[in-house]
């Protein structure tokens, strides 16, 4: 099957509706993220987020005994991290470093959850894999989402 | 530059619909007209080739655990017969479709999966007392002809795992023989050993793909194969970074080498922006440990730890625009050459 341009498609749609309106310029190919600058992008985010995280732990001496600031740093990272997903839409740079900072909640959440469900660790399990689903409503990032179910999937197979 | 025409993919139109330019039923037949939302003659062929192949491996495992989970009540002529009236039939499965490349090549597939269990239970059966090592490489060369034959990608990705597997226990099991053999084989002494086995390999097989020797999409061996030279130059890097004390100078000159190597092949030889993307995440990667190795040294670790983030975010922001540009260059080229 001969692939589809965009001249194609908007030429079909008008023939086949004589209303349909076309956009004025065509998509922008630099938001397209292909599948292995995902993976890319993932995995050094991921490395990016433990760095970040062992920044936050030189500098707050006791950020890993102490659970509410845990949990209190995790929901001001997410919250930038939203921001910068829904204020600089299609940048890079903008997105990395929302992905980091989500990422290094995660991690800070993660621990905070062991700690107070140490002795019932499926239902920490639980409520991580909820929070990921809260986290694919609140991050409009393909990347993000897919990091997200992955991460749920594993949490609820542990629980 | 993006071309002037874009290919467009499910993104495109998503954004598309986005922007409000595709409500509801023009969304559901853009998809249609773009191939995204495959046709009753598409799902059969997606079918057909997935049943075929699952088929082929399915029919491989299910041979195998029935030996295994029946081991006491068969005779050993039963467990050699099954095994091997399976081979003849899948060899003989080969010929008989000789015409239709697809399933010879899915048959031939089902020939080398069967070629190690019956390794596998020779060894068994007899007690012959080879090393786990010996049943690889013996694996690895039964099903070389094999493999030829088959000239399919997805069967001589497998047959490179097998002869990784076969070189990388070699060293394993030779390792433990006893005290004296770490002074011959050292661990950059085994990465050494893949990274060039490796290298050969998808020398080899850049060469075959050109001559169109070897058929099978998106250049899915050489990009097993990169996967493998880039991993194994890395983790030497590392080993230099981490591991001075009886590692050799020479090691990263080895690893810069190879990325130099690899970012010309594949960026102004074939352009291929799955293994560029690869070796981006690499030198990423050894960027940040070159870094961290001198920052986290110091008393400061905060700031250090601070640096490494942003720098991981900076490259892997820059990586991503420079992969992307290439990625629009290879679209335009395919689609010039339409």
């Amino acid at each position: 099957m001969k692939p589809l341009t965009y001249t194609d498609l908007i030429a079909a749609l008008q023939n086949e509706n004589p209303d349909f309106q076309p956009p004025p310029t065509h998509p922008t190919a630099e938001v397209r993220t292909p599948w292995y600058l995902r993976v890319m992008l993932g995995f050094i985010g991921i490395l990016g987020g433990c760095f970040i995280l062992g920044f936050f732990g030189a500098v707050l001496s006791n950020l890993y005994r102490n659970t509410p600031s845990q949990l209190i740093l995790s929901a001001l990272l997410f919250a930038l991290a939203s921001a910068i997903y829904r204020r600089w839409r299609h940048s890079d740079l903008a997105d990395q470093f929302a992905l980091v900072m989500s990422i290094t909640g995660q991690i800070l959440i993660a621990i905070a959850f062991g700690n107070l469900w140490q002795s019932e660790p499926a239902l920490g399990s639980l409520l991580l894999a909820l929070l990921q689903i809260g986290l694919i409503i609140l991050m409009p990032n393909a990347l993000h989402r897919l990091l997200s179910t992955l991460v749920a999937l594993l949490a609820l197979g542990y629980a | 530059m993006p071309p002037p025409d874009p290919i467009l993919d499910r993104q495109s139109i998503e954004q598309l619909a986005e922007q409000g330019y595709l409500p509801g039923p023009l969304f559901d037949r853009a998809l249609t007209l773009a191939g995204i939302v495959p046709d009753g003659a598409r799902w059969r062929q997606f079918l057909d080739r997935l049943l075929l192949i699952a088929g082929c491996t399915f029919i491989a495992a299910a041979i195998i655990f029935f030996i295994a989970y029946n081991w006491q009540e068969m005779g050993r002529f039963l467990k050699f017969g099954l095994l091997e009236a399976a081979l003849v039939l899948s060899v003989a499965a080969s010929i008989a479709w000789r015409n239709d490349p697809l399933r010879r090549q899915a048959s031939l597939l089902l020939t080398v999966l069967l070629v190690g269990p019956l390794l596998a239970l020779v060894g068994q059966t007899y007690q012959t007392g080879a090393d786990t090592y010996e049943l690889f490489l013996a694996w690895a060369a039964l099903s070389l002809p094999w493999a030829f034959l088959a000239a399919w990608r997805p069967v001589w990705c497998w047959w490179v795992s097998i002869a990784n597997a076969a070189l990388w226990l070699y060293f394993a099991e030779v390792g433990l023989l006893g005290w004296w053999v770490p002074l011959i084989f050292a661990t950059h002494h085994i990465v050494l050993s893949l990274l060039t086995a490796n290298a050969l390999l998808l020398i080899l097989a850049e060469w075959a793909g050109r001559r169109g020797w070897i058929s099978g999409r998106f250049h899915t061996l050489e990009r097993l194969l990169a996967l493998l030279v880039i991993g194994a130059a890395t983790f030497l890097h590392l080993l230099f970074l981490f591991e001075r004390i009886g590692v050799p100078e020479w090691l990263w000159l080895i690893a810069l080498a190879t990325y130099i190597i690899v970012w010309a092949a594949y960026r102004w030889g074939r352009l291929d922006v799955v293994i560029l993307s690869m070796w981006a995440t690499a030198v990423i990667v050894v960027i940040l440990c070159t870094v961290g190795k001198q920052v986290l040294k110091g008393r400061d670790e905060a700031a250090g730890f601070l640096l490494l983030g942003i720098l991981a975010i900076g490259l892997s922001a820059a990586a991503a625009l420079w992969l992307r540009r290439l990625s629009q260059h290879a679209a335009a080229k395919a689609q010039e050459a339409l």
